[in-house]
Parts: structure tokens; sequence; C-alpha cells
């Protein structure tokens, strides 16, 4: 299911150097082992930087990974441990 | 965390929970509020910003079951909601977000602070809500994780002198606090429990403060309502009975019943009016809206199961006219389906109308009815309060009580109503030779030396009276039997009238009669006096001519004077010739 040759847009919400959020940005980067810029945009927002952009998506907890496109839009909570559930629920092979 | 020596009070806007807790809750403290759906939590959070707002606070509020939008709408349609100018230093953010969220892995709530914060600052937000806190702390698996978040949560609140409030769910068949979040009461200063039970048809509501830190409290359940001013909470009585005393007398619509009271219903007082159904309980209570209008005193009218209208027309039959001052706005009916609704919410909205509309005349319809309603365990508490609200005030009271029927003990009236009420007047049928008559007795009445007779009340299109019984062999005769009574006795009175009467003519014409007598003797006896003159005056003449005829004579004859017995002798024969 999924197409991985279309172009994915996600957004991780983090709050500078807890420990949660440095676990999430490692697991995600970890999906795209082979760096796979052309087909997958990842944008790391921190909240404490920037509360504006967290809360104009809505961004309660951190770690949240919102999948901006394509759509149907999701939200995942928490340091993204279950590799496995994520690739699932992004559509990557 | 800035701990002032005094706790610093924040009022909450709901008036009886501040009463309750001498002034409100402490400032810069986290309250949770717990209670199951429809207990209106989100209702008590709201109220506690918009108060904030009122008083130039900015507040903020994070959902997590109510949409932004639907909160707001919810808040608008409250008496208390914020004006314009106020509410642009609100923000709702909408937490739900996390319910639709997929969980993997751990998170913590650092971004949910930052965002808050963030919008705290703007706004200079004194207050925070967190409404539905229960639905995020269900997304944590791990109860260590749950209880460091909390933890994280309360200590940021301290560090930013907020003061918030928390609110959770709890399941109808929960214990009052969930022991899921057990943790949650520990971590948090005071704790509110919001309860929403059925009891028959009716829901009743009640709060309880479990704790408040630093502050002295009651920990029994208060009864709450929920209406179109929020959630309303009955603080407990206070004891001091401190009423302005009123010396002064009103007039009950009846004037032999202000005469059996010493002149009327006292100012400030309460007359509770209880009878079968049917003796015209309303009619009395009526009388007396009648007259507190009459004298220019705004009434309040409260009717329950019967419309206002009916009892205006009703009563118009017995010449106790109401309309006119319906229409002028001196008296306002309130009628309201007596079940449905539980007795503190109708104490509560009958008493925020006394004070919408200025009253000074309070009358309700059956109280009986409104005690009932809904089977509450407050009922008495209810309507005692709400006598008191009138006391202080200098409302006078007519309340009337239905007695049921079958009622053992016609005496006992719903929870002691009658224990409180100033006056007390029964009303009752006598039934006698086939006939129901009213009859009204003045239980008591305090401060009032009344009548302790039995008085049969009328009515009539004339309006209501009051008249005097008979009491023949120790019973007492009302309606046909004292009409009859009263006509045998007028009879009586007539007849005696009739016999007087002739007796006092034949007299009359006895003394005329007399008189005319007396008169008739006098001319009788004057005719005599005067013929007895005539008489002596004819015999003086002639005794006269007698002497000149003799002295003409003894001149004719030359005669020497004569002898008396000579004349006589000369006179004799001619006297005795004539006879």
């Amino acid at each position: 299911m999924g197409n991985p040759g279309r172009a994915m847009s996600l957004r991780l919400f983090v709050t500078g150097d807890s420990p949660d959020s440095a676990i999430a940005i490692a697991n995600l980067r970890a999906l795209f082992p082979n760096g796979d810029g052309a087909h997958v945009e990842i944008e790391i927002v921190d909240v404490q930087q920037q509360p504006a952009r967290g809360a104009r998506d809505g961004i309660i907890v951190t770690p949240t990974l919102l999948k901006v496109s394509p759509a149907p839009p999701c939200r995942v909570l928490g340091n993204l441990t279950n590799r496995e559930a994520l690739r699932h629920l992004l559509g990557i092979q | 965390m800035s701990e002032t020596p005094l706790l610093e009070r924040m009022r909450t806007g709901l008036s009886g929970l501040d009463q309750a807790l001498g002034g409100g809750l402490p400032r810069g403290r986290t309250t949770l509020v717990v209670g199951s759906t429809g207990a209106g939590k989100t209702i008590f959070a709201l109220r506690v910003l918009a108060e904030g707002l009122r008083l130039g606070e900015g507040g903020v509020l994070l959902t997590f079951e109510e949409s932004p939008k639907d909160i707001l709408a919810n808040m608008a349609a409250f008496t208390w909601a914020p004006s314009r100018r106020v509410s642009t230093r609100l923000a709702v953010m909408d937490g739900r977000e996390v319910r639709t969220a997929f969980r993997n892995g751990s998170f913590d709530l650092v971004g949910l602070l930052s965002a808050v914060e963030h919008r705290c600052r703007r706004l200079k937000a004194r207050r925070i809500a967190f409404d539905g806190l229960d639905v995020l702390l269900d997304m944590i698996d791990d109860p260590a994780v749950m209880r460091r978040e909390v933890y994280r949560l309360s200590d940021w609140l301290a560090a930013h002198a907020l003061t918030a409030i928390i609110t959770a769910k709890r399941e109808p068949d929960e214990a009052e606090l969930p022991s899921r979040y057990a943790f949650l009461p520990f971590l948090t200063d005071n704790v509110i429990v919001l309860h929403h039970r059925v009891v028959g048809r009716t829901a009743l509501r009640g709060l309880r403060i479990v704790k408040c830190r630093g502050v002295a409290h009651s920990s029994n359940e208060m009864p709450m309502l929920l209406s179109s001013a929020g959630l309303e909470v009955v603080a407990p009585r206070t004891q001091e009975m401190e009423h302005r005393i009123y010396a002064e007398r009103i007039s009950s619509g009846v004037p032999r019943l202000d005469t059996m009271l010493d002149g009327g219903y006292l100012r400030a007082t309460c007359t509770l009016i209880s009878g079968d159904p049917g003796t015209s309980k309303t009619s009395l209570a009526g009388a007396f809206a009648e007259a507190a209008c009459a004298r220019g005193e705004r009434t309040l009218f409260v009717s329950f199961d019967e419309a206002g209208e009916a009892i205006v027309r009703n009563l118009a039959s017995v010449n106790i006219r109401l309309a006119r001052f319906v229409r002028s706005g001196m008296l306002r009916m309130f009628s309201v389906p007596a079940g449905g609704t539980t007795p503190e919410e109708h104490t509560l909205r009958i008493g925020s109308l006394l004070l919408e509309h200025e009253a000074r005349c309070l009358v309700v319809d059956p109280v009986s009815a409104l005690i009932h309603a809904g089977a509450s365990e407050f009922a008495g508490d209810a309507v005692l309060g709400l006598l008191e609200l009138a006391k202080r005030r200098g409302i006078t009271v007519v309340m009337t009580s239905l007695l049921a029927a079958s009622s053992a003990n016609e005496d006992d009236t719903a929870i002691g109503i009658s224990t409180v009420a100033d006056t007390w007047m029964r009303l009752s049928y006598v039934a006698a030779a086939g006939e129901r008559n009213r009859a009204l007795t003045i239980v008591k009445s305090r401060g009032t030396g009344h009548s302790n007779q039995v008085r049969e009340l009328i009515l009539s299109s004339q309006g209501l009276s009051l008249v005097d019984v008979y009491t023949a062999g120790g019973a007492v005769l009302m309606g046909t039997l004292r009409r009859q009574k009263e006509e045998q006795e007028r009879a009586e009175q007539v007849r005696a009238a009739r016999v007087e009467q002739v007796q006092h003519d034949e007299m009359i014409s006895a003394i005329a009669e007399t008189q005319t007598r007396i008169a008739s003797l006098r001319d009788d006896a004057g005719r005599k006096k005067s013929a007895l003159r005539l008489l002596k005056e004819s015999s003086k003449v002639r005794a006269a001519a007698g002497a000149a005829n003799l002295a003409v004579l003894r001149r004719l004859r030359g005669a020497d004077l004569a002898p008396k017995r000579s004349k006589r002798s000369a006179v004799g024969p001619a006297l005795r010739r004539s006879r």
C-alpha cells in the first residue's frame, strides 16, 4: 500500500533537547536510511523556539509527528519507538 | 512561587461556592474538578475564566473534549458570558487532536506547556483551565510516566503563579474520585466533586469540596443547579438569624381576617395556609396579593402546575381582580411545572425573580408541590433558604400547602415548614347536614394576639369573607345550618320587633285617647264653670233688679224702710209660682 515514489511532507514537533524529542528525531531519520530527500521532506519544529507554529498546528504534546501530505493528514504522538507501526502508518515499504 | 502569608482568594463567580470558601479559591493554586458526564465540569471551568475576564484577568482554556467553537457558543448562552471587549483576553486551545492521533512511544507535556506559556504571556493570563485532562492522561500507558507528567504540569503551574482548574471525568459507576487518577488529588491543592444523579425522573446536582488546602470549609455536599445563570451553588445556610424585625401589619386582603390577626400579617414574615384541595387556599393567597398590589407593593406570585392566567381568571370569579396589576407590572405571575426540576432549582429561580422583580410580597402556591418536586433530599433546606432570603429582604411571604387527603395527621405539613412559618392557618372542610363548608383556623401566629375561634370562610362573587360560626351543643354550625340558624334568629327578631311595635302603637293611642278624654273633660269643666258664672251673674242681676223694684215700689208706696222679711214675702209667692 502507498506509493513511496510520491512526495511526502512530514513535520516533527519537538521540545529542545528533551530525551523523547531526541529519540523521535533519531527514529524518524532511521526510517529513511538512504536519505530519501527527493521524495520525503522532513521539517523539525522546536515548539519552545517557535511556540506560534506549535499553536497553529494544535500541538499539545511532544514529540508529535504530523504527516502534512499526502492526504489524509495524520498525527502520531510519542517518540516513534515502534518503527514498524510507523512505517506501516506512513505507507513505507 | 510567591507564597503570601494569608491566602489570597480568587473569586470563582459561583457565589455560593465563594461564600462556602470564604471568598473564593486560593490564588495560584490548582483545583481538580471531578464529575461524571454532564455534571457541569466545563461550565465550571468557563465560569471561573469568565469571572477572571470580568475582573481584568486573562485566561486560557485547553479543551480535550469539546471543540473551541462549541465551547465559545455554549458560553455565549449564559448570562455571565464575557463581553466582546474582554473576550479577546480568552484563548481556547484545541487539545482534541490527541484523541485521534496515533500513539507511538512515550511523550511528555513539555510541548503543551510551552504552547500554553506562549498564550498566557500574550494574554497576561492569571487563570487557566484544562478541560478533560483525563483524555490526555489516558494516552499515557505507563503510570510512572503519567505521574511524572502531572508533576511537571503542577510544577509549571506553580512556577507561573497561575490559578488552574483541571477537570477530569468520572464514570457514573465509579467512586467519587476514580482510582485511575488516584494520585491526581494528591498533586492538586483543592478537589471539588460535582455530582449529577437522577432520582425518580429528576436530575439532582450537587457540589462537594473534598479538600481545599489552607481553607476551612464544609465537606458536605451543597445543592447545585444549572440554568441560564450557569451553575449556582447553594451555600450552607448561615446559622445566625439576624433579620430586621418589622412591626408593621399588612392586610391579608380579608378585613375580618385582619381583625383576627390583630391587624394583618406582620411584614417580612411567612404565612402558611394549609388545607385540603378546594379549601380556597389560592383565593386567600390571591386576596393577599391583590391587597399588596393595591398598596403599591410589587408582588411575585409563583404557581406550580397551574398557569398564571388561569389563576387570575379563576380569582376574578371571587372578586379578586389581579389582571389590572399584571398589566401594570405590579404583579408578576410566574408559573412553572413542579416536576422535572429540583426544589433547589425552583427556589433559586424564585429567589432571583424576587430580586429581579424587586418584590415586596411573595406568594408560593403551593409550596407542597415544590417540596415534593424531584424527591430531593435538599427540599427542606431549599425552601428554608428561600424563606431566609425573603426575611433578609423584608419580603412578606404567603405560601399555601396542600395536605394529602389521606394524610393520617393532617397537621403534619411537609418537612416542618409549619415550624418556620410565623403564621399558620388551616383551612378545612366541615361536613354536616349533607354539605361541606370551609372553616378557617389560625393554628399559630408568632407575635400576634390572634383569635382562636373557627370562622367560616365564604366565597362569593363579592369576594372572600369570614363569618362567625354557631356552636350548638358542642357542634359547629356552618353553611346551610348556620344560615338556617341565622334565618331562625332573624325571624324571631322580626316577630319580636313586630310585637313591640304593636305594643308601642297601642300605648301611643291609649295615651292619645286619654289625652283626648282629659281635653274633653277640661272642656266640660270649663263649660260648667261658665254656666256657673252665668248663673251667679244672672241671680245677682235679678237680685239687684228685685231690690231696685222694691225701692221703686217703696218709693211709690211711700213706705218706711221695709224689713227683709217683707221683701222675701213679696218675692216668695212669685218664685213659687214660676216653679
